[in-house]
């Protein structure tokens, strides 16, 4: 354990150099990126090249490119994420009233993923070659050759213009019996949700299918059918959890993809989100947001790397740092 | 009972193959016994094959010119003409499938393969070496799953105009990285395992170590990971498509097709329904393919 | 360029009635219907159905965009929301011409409100304001917060988006609390068009701000003297506003009226099938089919003040000699292309005055019809000889082009393609190189394009100064004609209506024989709202549908 634990503050220092180069990256593919978030002042045949100087001092904007960066560094250090170009208003605020409802989907969506993956993925390598696993396979592609936005809006087509069961978008309805409530929330979260979980149940299943026959398939699993326990025992304790570490791997760091997938799915559910106010700004080119959310991303990506790692090695006794 | 019972079995095996002395066979040509004798990776394979001389003997027949506009046949539904019918802009819809899927198989493909060897490679030298080798690559690794792909593709897309080309190679790096980590992790286990202790105490050298024991080994998870990617790779097209970043009009591509088919849906429900069905049944075949290949590729799997 | 009228604000609001955001465009984008327009102009299916307003009920409207702030003259987007909550002292009606709102009148030289200078180079306009007029917050509207809005505007600290029209006024006096005078330093007939007209802020909460401070207490919860006023704004889902009980006229009769932010327009399109919507604005043309027949919504389409271009970079060698223009002109079949491709919506049209445009020449129809023999006559005459790869070409010079258009916008790319279809077969070439909005725009006002397809959408007014005159910022392809460029000149000064166009024929003409630019078509807006809603009348300007909806009201069941 404290092996695991000194480790795991090892990978934490590891990833500060990573976090920082991550940022110069992105800073510099965002600077790369033709047009200028200012365009929209000079495009203004009122602004007098006086008023653009001054709105470009204010911004920082005739640093050079360096300098600016160290200015965003200094800025996120203390706290300040600087301003969004296109509102005006706090990064920092602006990200964060996203943070909750992105969590929601995304969690939602997780679990539903997993639930349905792992026993389908178990039970059709249980079944391989039996019509169970047959049918199976090709219903989980469909989940991954469907493109998600076109799904969601069939579903909104089926639950919610001919059915009248479900919201179509949305957080929250505006007025009626039960606006705002917890169940009004569930309600709106059930399409995006099975929408994002969609893409990761088809390659869930696969994985989990193909892990648990390679363990069928190994020494001590025969052993111990071998050693007479009883099938039940052999196929849901020892080669479950022996299928399930190298799951880890696959399902964690599917987390931040998870993350970036709900920007199309946001954006189709109108959920107020960082998937769909990440592509407001960058359709806006809003360069303070679009570093901001892109640097929870990479934090997140790190995080979720690390997880796997921890939860790995505690998992499977044979590794150890 | 159970032991009894499968120590008959092993010695009928053994009996079996020294009976079969005759005809020796190399561990490729047992593969592709497995193979040939697993219906659905053979119902795949023919898939794929009639998939792949459909889009290309087709396109090479077709009278009509996919890029041809024709403002009098706009969604026009399907005669002995067209087949399929017309899209948006009254070109011949079977033929834009034919001429897409050129394009789609070769962005799925190519970018697929590439970005199975580029993650094997970083993968095995990382989990085979480990210690610096494995910190360095590893962190490579996660610097370029940090890195969010869009910005980079939008900016990359201005840079060097998307052709297919630019796709393949885009997709391939930024694909690399699933496989690199899960065969990284596949050595680190193998690693572990008594026969590669023992292959690695006789003092076997580390390229035949790698290619003769560990990547034979973690071909199951390579070849599902490619399987997979292949799909993946064609649907990562048609959402480049929709950021604007795919391929430029009027170059069909399946993703594409079925970006613009989105308003005609309704009207000519076959501009959507051509290119879905043959995304749908691309990837089915190539899963189809790579479930039999990991199957086959694996000896242990006949036992069992 | 002092008398400039066009800003950025009003291209920018061009693209997102043209398209939203990228998502919306991309999924809603247009691919024509086949099947012929029964849509009804807008005048005749409103306001029919009178009968007595009643109070009540609750208008929820989709939007496709979530506003930046509320401030009228920050945004650079359409101000929907802010003009059922904000007025200003005029306002353009449906017919494009200006009404008072919270002015008594339109000031104009008859009436005594425009006072030209004896040298007849600056002016003077005065406002007579309406009494009785209360803010949201119960505080009285007077000629000083007239002065105030201007004086804030006037303030170079504020990063304003839309500060047309300051610069022209020296001072303003405030002889009493419901008379304003402006001084201008310059004469401009289309005074109007930005200044006073966006929206009057009240002095009692702005003075003192700052302005560029998105959290002021202004910028995002505004305080107006509209029939709504503003509640509550849940980012990323929608903007509420309740009735403006104290409304200094009759009108104000929903209870509250909600903009609801949906990108997606496939989505918006589900909500008013499901009744989660009731009201949504600039359907793409494609989708005009799958609006026609909802229960208990009304589809309609009406002008806009906005037209579809085929932009020329004359800088482009080749795109420089003016019968390759002409000949491309010749080339476009923009009746079948209207028809067939725009489900017929929009207007085939060939001058950038719109059929809204009061301005319009009537009956005007540029000399370059399509016919594709006479496009072959035009290259061949001009010395353009085909090439071994059929393609033209003249002292080396290649009849190859790049055509570009915003990625996101399907209507554009088919007109793209239908382009280059048709131009190969008269031996021109063009490759197709599509991007991303911003990054598109950013090249257009670069230059760094040969062929440019897109929309613009401005104020009233006859000025195309902007767009087309020598140095004007629009000028993208830097066509640089002095003629056209003093009649525009012209155009800025004339108070008369007749001179002016009479003047806008003149600049018209030059156009036409120059072509700058090819005009496609005029834009049309398709509406679709619930068959409750009484009074509507769609808006063609860029204040939007909202500046003039006191009257609304829905019918209760």
């Amino acid at each position: 354990m404290r092996g695991l634990l000194k480790y795991a503050a090892k990978r934490i220092a590891q990833a500060i150099p990573m976090l920082l180069a991550v940022s110069i990256i992105i800073y510099a593919l965002l600077q790369a990126m033709p047009g200028d978030p200012l365009d929209m002042y000079l495009e203004n045949p009122s602004a007098s090249p006086e008023a653009i100087e001054a709105i470009k001092e204010a911004h920082g904007l005739n640093q050079p490119v360096y300098i600016q960066y160290l200015d965003w560094l200094t800025g996120i250090l203390t706290g300040d994420w600087g301003v969004s170009i296109n509102s005006q208003r706090q990064v920092i605020d602006v990200i964060g009233e996203r943070v909750v409802p992105t969590l929601q989907l995304t969690a939602t969506s997780f679990l539903l993923a997993l639930v349905i993956a792992l026993p389908l993925g178990v039970r059709s390598a249980i079944k391989k070659g039996e019509t169970f696993d047959n049918v199976t396979t090709p219903l989980t592609f469909f989940g991954i050759s469907m493109p998600s936005f076109w799904f969601g809006l069939m579903l909104q087509l089926l639950f919610a213009v001919t059915l009248h069961w479900l919201p179509s978008a949305g957080r929250y309805s505006l007025g009626g019996p039960g606006a705002g409530s917890v169940l009004d929330l569930l309600r709106h979260l059930i399409m995006p949700s099975i929408v994002l979980a969609l893409i990761y149940i088809a390659s869930w299943t696969r994985y989990a299918r193909s892990n648990y026959l390679e363990v069928l398939g190994q020494d001590y699993i025969r052993t111990a059918r071998a050693k007479g326990l009883k099938e039940r025992v052999v196929l849901y304790k020892h080669a479950l959890r022996n299928a399930l570490i190298p799951m880890v791997t696959v399902v964690m760091l599917d987390i931040p993809v998870l993350f970036s997938g709900a920007v199309i799915t946001e954006t189709v559910f109108a959920w107020p989100g960082m998937g769909s106010l990440f592509f407001d700004s960058l359709t806006k080119q809003d360069f303070p947001i679009l570093m901001g959310i892109l640097m929870v991303n990479a934090v997140l990506v790190i995080l979720s790397n690390l997880l796997a790692d921890i939860i790995y090695a505690a998992l499977d006794p044979r590794i150890k740092y | 009972m159970n032991f009894a019972k499968s120590r008959k079995k092993a010695a009928a095996d053994l009996e079996s193959q020294a009976t079969s002395q005759a005809v020796i066979r190399t561990p490729l040509q047992q593969a592709v016994r497995r193979f040939r004798k697993n219906k659905i990776a053979m119902t795949g394979f023919w898939m794929v094959v009639v998939l792949v001389l459909f889009v290309n003997i087709g396109a090479l027949v077709t009278p009509y010119d996919p890029d041809a506009v024709s403002l009098f046949d706009i969604n026009a539904t399907p005669t002995a003409e067209h087949v399929l019918g017309c899209d948006s802009l009254g070109r011949d819809l079977l033929t834009r499938i034919l001429f897409g899927g050129r394009i789609s198989l070769a962005v799925g493909l190519l970018s697929a393969a590439l970005s199975m060897a580029l993650g094997s490679l970083v993968g095995a030298l990382s989990g085979y070496y480990g210690g610096v080798v494995d910190s360095i690559l590893m962190r490579l690794t996660d610097l370029v799953l940090t890195i969010p792909s869009l910005p980079l593709l939008m900016v990359l897309g201005v840079i060097f105009k998307p052709s297919p080309t630019f796709l393949i190679i885009m997709i391939a790096l930024l694909n690399w990285t699933t496989s690199a980590r899960l065969v990284r992790s596949r050595f680190l286990t193998l690693k572990e395992l008594d026969y590669i202790k023992a292959a690695r105490a006789t003092g076997e050298g580390d390229a035949r170590m790698i290619l003769t024991h560990l990547l034979p080994n973690s071909l199951d998870v390579i070849v599902v990971t490619a399987t997979l990617a292949i799909g993946n790779s064609i649907i990562m097209e048609s959402t480049l498509s929709f950021l604007g970043c795919g391929i430029n009009p009027p170059t069909a591509s399946w993703g594409s097709m079925l970006q613009s088919a989105q308003e005609t849906m309704a009207s000519a429900p076959l501009t959507a329904i051509a290119p879905g069905l043959m995304i749908f049944l691309t990837v089915l075949a190539f899963n189809f393919v790579g479930d039999g290949l990991t199957d086959a590729l694996d000896p242990k799997r006949d036992l069992a | 360029m002092t008398h400039t009228n066009q800003t950025r604000r009003q291209f920018v609001k061009g693209s997102v009635a043209a398209g939203g955001s990228v998502i919306a465009a991309m999924l809603a984008g247009c691919s024509g219907g086949g099947s012929s327009s029964t849509g009804s102009d807008a005048a005749s299916s409103t306001g029919s159905d009178a009968g007595t307003p009643q109070q009540g009920g609750d208008l929820v409207i989709g939007l496709s965009y979530e506003p930046d702030t509320l401030n009228v003259y920050s945004t650079h987007l359409m101000g929907d929301v802010q003009a059922a909550c904000v007025e200003g002292l005029l306002v353009p009606n449906d017919k494009m011409e200006y009404e008072p709102v919270l002015a008594t009148e339109v000031p104009t030289i008859d009436n005594g409100g425009i006072v030209l200078s004896d040298d007849g180079k600056t002016m003077d306009i005065t406002y007579h304001l309406r009494e009785g007029v209360k803010w949201h917050d119960g505080e009285p509207f007077t000629s000083a917060d007239v002065k105030c809005t201007w004086e804030t505007l006037a303030n170079p600290d504020w990063d304003a988006e839309s500060k047309d029209g300051v610069s022209d006024i020296d001072s303003i006096d405030c002889p009493d609390d419901y008379t304003v005078v402006c001084h201008y330093n310059t004469v401009n007939p289309d005074f109007a068009q930005t200044l006073f007209t966006f929206g009057i802020m009240p002095q009692h909460i702005i003075e003192g701000l700052d302005m560029n401070d998105a959290n002021n207490g202004y910028n995002s919860s505004p305080i107006g003297t509209g029939p709504y006023k503003f509640d509550e704004w849940a980012t990323g889902e929608y903007v509420k506003l309740v009735r403006n009980e104290d409304y200094w006229r009759d009108g104000a009769y929903m209870d509250s009226v909600t903009f609801r932010f949906v990108t997606d327009e496939n989505t918006r399109i589900n909500m008013l099938k499901s009744g989660e919507l009731n009201f949504s604005y600039g359907i793409t043309y494609a989708n005009f089919d799958q609006v026609q027949d909802i229960e208990g919504m009304d589809t309609i389409t009406h002008g806009l003040n906005s037209w579809g271009y085929i932009d020329f970079n004359c800088a482009t060698p080749g795109l420089d000699d003016v019968a390759v223009r002409r000949a491309i002109a010749c080339a476009v079949d923009k009746k079948s292309i209207v028809e067939k491709v725009y489900a017929g919506v929009p207007e085939a049209w060939d001058q950038p005055w719109t059929s809204s445009d009061p301005y319009h020449v009537d009956g005007f129809e540029t000399e370059w019809q399509y016919d594709m023999d006479k496009a072959a006559k035009l290259l061949d005459d001009a010395g353009w000889k085909m090439g071994d790869d059929d393609v033209r070409e003249k002292d080396g010079v290649r009849l190859e082009f790049r055509v570009g258009c915003r990625s996101d916008n399907t209507a554009d790319e088919q007109l793209e393609q239908v382009l280059a279809d048709s131009l190969s077969s008269l031996g021109i070439k063009l490759n197709a190189e599509n991007y991303a909005a911003s990054t598109w725009t950013s090249m257009m006002y670069d230059g760094d394009y040969d062929l440019g397809i897109g929309r613009y959408i401005t104020s009233p007014g006859p000025s195309r100064t902007v767009m087309y005159a020598i140095g004007g910022p629009l000028n993208r392809g830097k066509w640089e004609n002095q003629d056209f460029t003093d009649l525009c000149d012209q155009i800025d000064k004339e108070f008369d209506e007749d001179k002016r166009k009479d003047l806008v024929k003149q600049a018209l003409d030059i156009f036409d024989s120059e072509l700058p630019q090819i005009v496609t078509y005029s834009n049309k807006e398709i509406d679709v709202y619930t068959q409750n809603l009484q009074e509507f009348v769609p808006n063609p300007t860029n204040m939007t549908n909202f500046c003039m909806m006191s009257p609304w009201w829905l019918k209760q069941n």
